[in-house]
């Protein structure tokens, strides 16, 4: 039986009208968590079978205006069914590890209303083949993220987070129409593909400029990096499936879609350069950060830079592979960061958080050391291939390594001190057993993964001759890597926790600087007080024109008031307006 | 009897007769329900039928007085759903004698777009709008005042079409739309071109063009809302389709010379209509002022003069039906049940009653025209098609006339969302029922435009 891919959308839909329905009848619906699940994992059935289809792209016609027609086309090309079958799979490990999670009763029907639309975005995203479909789903991520982060909008620091991150997102949705629009003038035409096939036009630089705009802002690049670390104000399962597989790897996978546009436009530069500054000073702010998610979220920016640079250096194997495995591992380190936080009290210090399970430990390890791209873990042919990519270039091959040496050093530096802490005596109820399910889940995935990669070099000789060829670099790599984990060990693990936690307390010049990225926020505030300035500026200009729009209301009103002493309610004024009216077009027409 | 899209064609016919028949023998039937059961089931087997017409792509002229083309089954069938939603909006709260004149003005609207003479088209006009001046009429006052008003300039209007068919008629004596067409086609000809101004300023007596629109907010003000809804809903439509059956069956080669007249009197039935509408307190004067404005906007896609401008004039005529009928249901059900008029009256109606106002805050930002409700399409096709044929400042001036009309729109919005402390309301199921299918029709085919967009442009090629 043949599926059409939009039908992966329905059932998600159809779990969000009920979940939007129940929320008007009931506040408390204890079902609804139930009904979310399902409806992701048949979603996720019905995209597990359209993986199993050929490939192909179909439009559906939505209207059109003259020539021009708007459809809704989706395709289902190897790309598309990576990040279906990434989105669907995580997705089906969140919400049931968000069961146990948002365990309130209180406010369930708009959470799961909410994340039910933000997959929704997210598969139709994964399946989008032009320009008219991708922009729904952006708009529609955009929102849901904003209303996901602000969840627990009664905190004045979380509503200040989700502004931040819904006004940078909007910078980039004005690029993004911009885009796309000037994409329209230039190739006349919606659909990626057929874009991809047209010859390449000077002009295509302003439409490819606002796109890396927009992408940037999605994908948390440099300067628009900061909104994600603020993002953590949300519940956690929406930051694992923001971070792993949705939102931030929207920008990532437009680019990877799109890369030849920007080979052709000799604009890779642009790339590799935002993305080697991001990856620098995500690692570098992951180092100094003691809230236990904002490590993890700054490790997000660095991967998402990583990334960037692999495409900047036109390497789109490697920048897949880094898109697949950091999924699995930033799931992974998201929800058992949640587990333990849920453990303590929802503290977010790593130096005051225990961890006891030892499923937790387990999970954080394997994570941690997929992160730093440990061989049998799948992180490693992630990381590798990057390494691989950036060969030939000595500049950014050692900048990489330093990205490295720093993202061991601060991923272990994060597991250490959370395992340093002792167990407390007071413990938290909660229920355990659907986020252990979770976290199972994706420890399985990242295992399987990690399986599924090694055959993968295996089989495809090229890649494999790729790793023969370069053993060398892979094991100097490595050896880095590990001897960063030593230096870790020695430095966070074996120092006593008070004295470590006091001293990050007052951070020297030297992590101040790691801190504050040496100019960033000086810079961002510069910024800000320029458009402050213009803003007052143009609040003269604002002011003088609303008097002048005010003016012209008055004189609508005036004139309206004015043209009402025709309507004076006597038939024989109406019939002379008529007769005046009818000797007007006979004047005009004698005229002409 | 082989049944083919002509036998059906014949098939409308029997029904229209079917639908006078029944409507004249009315008065000997006492049982309200009786009537409004039959009357409805007529109607829907009007819209099947003429949707099926329009479907299966019929032409046939039949009796050489009615033409069965798409054009005509479009709007057979609109009307046909439109007079529906005024019956089961007037339900119960009508005398005896409203459901045989509703029938006779359904009668003329049916025929008005079927019509392949003049004179099936002069007749089927006035029989439509002699018998709305007397369905306002009761022994109120103010109905009365009202009636008497339209009934007085419905019969200058009617002067005016005669004489303009005198003009015509040494032209071709049979008065048949299509072969006048070819007769006239003798260029700089005053008769005809006088025929062409006197036709528009008839015609522009029942599409609310100014200044032969005056009398339509003292109407539409006196009347009953449900009576109004159907004036602006389906009175004024028939003039537009009227008009447009005119000038481009009729007058084909005279584009250069009226659409500049059609531009002109656009221009001017936008701002009355807006610009008045502003100082505005009483909602239904409001919205009648809204109306007029609306029919400016129809009218720069006959100015246009294109098969765009034809087809955008088609989709903002269905649109604006569903949009002024909702809005009217709502002012009924109010003015009828609480006796709320002013807008001041309507502080607080979301609160009061949630439906109401989210509702009628749709209908409202339909007709400013935001995005993806009916509205938006209608206007988008209009200044595009203004725009297309190169009538930018027409275009600009409809989206300037956009910008103030937010300003009435948005006050009653205003006031509708403000708090108070005024009891709940209950809304009638009729109502409900009428508003429910308005609101529908303007959210779905608004996310879906194109079943809308198809339809009208199969309409426009067909009478081009």
């Amino acid at each position: 039986m043949f599926i059409y891919p939009i039908y992966v959308l329905a059932p998600l839909a159809l779990a969000a009208f009920i979940a939007l329905l129940s929320g008007v009848i009931d506040k408390k619906s204890r079902l609804i968590k139930y009904i979310a699940l399902a409806a992701v994992v048949s979603s996720f059935a019905i995209a597990c079978s359209i993986i199993a289809q050929q490939s192909g792209i179909y439009a559906l016609h939505w209207f059109s205006f003259g020539e021009v027609a708007f459809n809704i086309t989706v395709s289902t090309f190897l790309l598309n069914k990576i990040l279906l079958f990434l989105v669907g799979m995580i997705g089906i490990a969140i919400f049931i590890y968000s069961i146990g999670y948002m365990d309130e009763p209180e406010d369930q029907n708009r959470y799961y209303f909410e994340m039910l639309i933000f997959t929704l975005a997210m598969m139709l995203f994964a399946i989008s083949a032009n320009f008219i479909s991708l922009f729904i789903a952006w708009e529609l991520l955009g929102i849901t993220s904003y209303l996901l982060i602000g969840f627990w909008y009664a905190k004045s620091k979380v509503s200040e987070a989700a502004r931040a991150a819904i006004t940078t997102i909007l910078i980039g949705d004005i690029s993004m129409l911009a885009a796309i629009v000037l994409f329209f003038n230039i190739y006349h035409t919606f659909n990626f593909y057929t874009l991809l096939g047209m010859a390449a036009s000077p002009l295509a630089v302003f439409p490819l400029s606002f796109l890396l705009i927009a992408v940037f802002t999605k994908s948390a690049q440099f300067p628009f990096s900061n909104w994600l670390q603020l993002a953590m104000e949300g519940p956690t399962p929406v930051s694992a499936f923001l971070h792993s597989s949705t939102m931030v790897k929207a920008g990532v996978f437009l680019l990877i879609l799109l890369l030849p546009l920007f080979a052709e436009s000799n604009m890779l530069w642009i790339l590799l350069a935002v993305g080697l500054i991001t990856a620098v000073f995500g690692a570098m702010n992951a180092l100094s950060e003691n809230h236990i998610k904002k490590i993890l979220a700054y490790s997000t920016i660095e991967d998402l830079g990583l990334m960037i640079v692999a495409l900047g250096l036109n390497a789109v194997y490697a920048a897949v592979a880094l898109f697949i495995v950091q999924a699995f591992y930033k799931a992974l380190l998201f929800l058992s960061a949640g587990y333990a936080m849920k453990a303590n009290h929802d503290r977010e210090d790593i130096h005051k958080i225990a961890v006891n399970s030892r499923l937790i430990s387990f999970s954080m390890l394997a994570a941690a050391l997929s992160l730093a791209g440990i061989f049998p873990l799948s992180g490693f042919f992630g990381k590798t291939a990057i390494g691989i990519a950036a060969r030939s270039n000595m500049i950014v091959y050692a900048v990489l390594l330093g990205i490295d040496v720093l993202s061991t050093l601060y991923i272990f530096r994060w597991f250490f001190v959370l395992k340093k802490n002792k167990k407390e005596r007071t413990t938290v109820r909660f229920s355990k057993r659907p986020m252990e399910i979770g976290i199972g889940i994706v420890l399985a995935l990242l295992i399987i993964s990690s399986f599924a990669m090694y055959f993968a070099v295996n089989y495809i000789s090229i890649l494999r001759i790729n790793y023969i060829k370069n053993i060398n670099d892979i094991a100097i790599e490595t050896l880095l890597i590990l001897t960063s984990i030593a230096a870790a060990w020695l430095f966070y693990r074996k120092k006593d926790i008070k004295a470590l936690s006091a001293r990050e307390k007052n951070p020297g010049i030297a992590g101040r600087i790691l801190y504050n990225n040496v100019f960033v926020w000086g810079a961002y505030l510069i910024v800000a007080e320029i458009i402050a300035a213009a803003a007052n500026a143009l609040f003269y200009f604002d002011r003088a024109f609303n008097r002048f729009t005010y003016m012209i209301g008055k004189i609508a009103l005036l004139t309206g008031n004015a043209l009402r002493a025709f309507e004076n309610g006597e038939v024989n004024a109406y019939i002379a307006v008529f007769a005046a009216g009818l000797v007007f077009l006979i004047i005009f027409f004698i005229i002409k | 009897m082989v049944i083919n899209n002509i036998s059906i064609s014949y098939l409308i016919l029997i029904l229209v007769a079917t639908l006078f028949a029944f409507s004249i023998s009315f008065s000997l039937i006492r049982n309200k329900k009786a009537k409004f059961l039959q009357l409805v089931v007529l109607l829907a087997l009007l819209a099947l039928v003429s949707g099926w017409l329009f479907i299966s792509n019929a032409d046939a002229v039949l009796l050489n007085l009615f033409h069965i083309y798409r054009f005509s089954m479009l709007f057979t069938c609109l009307f046909s759903i439109l007079f529906i939603l005024i019956l089961v909006l007037s339900y119960d709260s009508e005398a005896d004698y409203f459901y045989t004149l509703l029938g006779i003005i359904a009668t003329g609207a049916m025929i008005v777009p079927m019509a392949y003479s003049l004179i099936t088209l002069f007749l089927a006009i006035e029989m439509a709008s002699v018998a709305t001046s007397f369905a306002i009429m009761t022994k109120n006052k103010i109905h009365l005042e009202a009636a008497m008003k339209m009934f007085i300039l419905s019969a200058i209007s009617v002067s005016i079409f005669s004489f303009a068919m005198v003009l015509v008629f040494p032209y071709n004596p049979q008065l048949a739309l299509a072969g006048l067409a070819s007769n006239s086609a003798i260029s700089g000809n005053y008769l005809i071109e006088l025929g062409i101004v006197l036709f528009i300023a008839a015609l522009g007596f029942e599409a609310a063009a100014f200044p032969f629109n005056l009398w339509i907010p003292d109407v539409y003000q006196g009347a009953r809302a449900n009576l109004t809804a159907m004036i602006s809903g389906i009175n004024k439509k028939i003039g537009f389709v009227a008009m447009m059956m005119v000038l481009f069956l009729v007058f084909a080669q005279y584009t250069w010379f009226f659409s500049g007249i059609i531009a002109m009197l656009s221009i001017a039935t936008m701002f009355f209509g807006n610009l008045v509408a502003m100082v505005q307190q009483n909602v239904k004067r409001m919205l009648a002022y809204s109306s007029i404005s609306q029919a400016g906007y129809i009218m720069i896609g006959i100015a246009a003069a294109s098969s765009l401008g034809l087809e955008a004039s088609i989709f903002q005529i269905i649109a604006h039906a569903f949009m002024i009928i909702g809005a009217f249901a709502f002012v009924f059900w109010l003015e009828s049940q609480y006796g709320m008029n002013t807008i001041s009256d309507y502080d607080g109606l979301a609160q009061r009653n949630m439906f109401a106002g989210i509702g009628l805050s749709i209908l409202m930002l339909s007709m400013i025209g935001i995005p993806p409700l009916l509205g938006f399409y209608g206007k988008f096709l209009l200044f595009s098609s203004a725009l297309n044929a190169r009538m930018a400042v027409l275009a600009f001036i409809g989206i300037i006339n956009s910008f103030i009309s937010v300003y009435y729109y948005g006050k009653l919005m205003i006031a509708m969302h403000r708090k108070t402390n005024k009891k709940h309301i209950m809304i009638s199921r009729n109502i409900a029922i009428v508003t429910g299918i308005c609101i529908f029709v303007i959210v779905g085919i608004g996310l879906y435009p194109e079943f809308f967009m198809h339809a009208a442009s199969i309409a426009a090629r067909a009478l081009l």
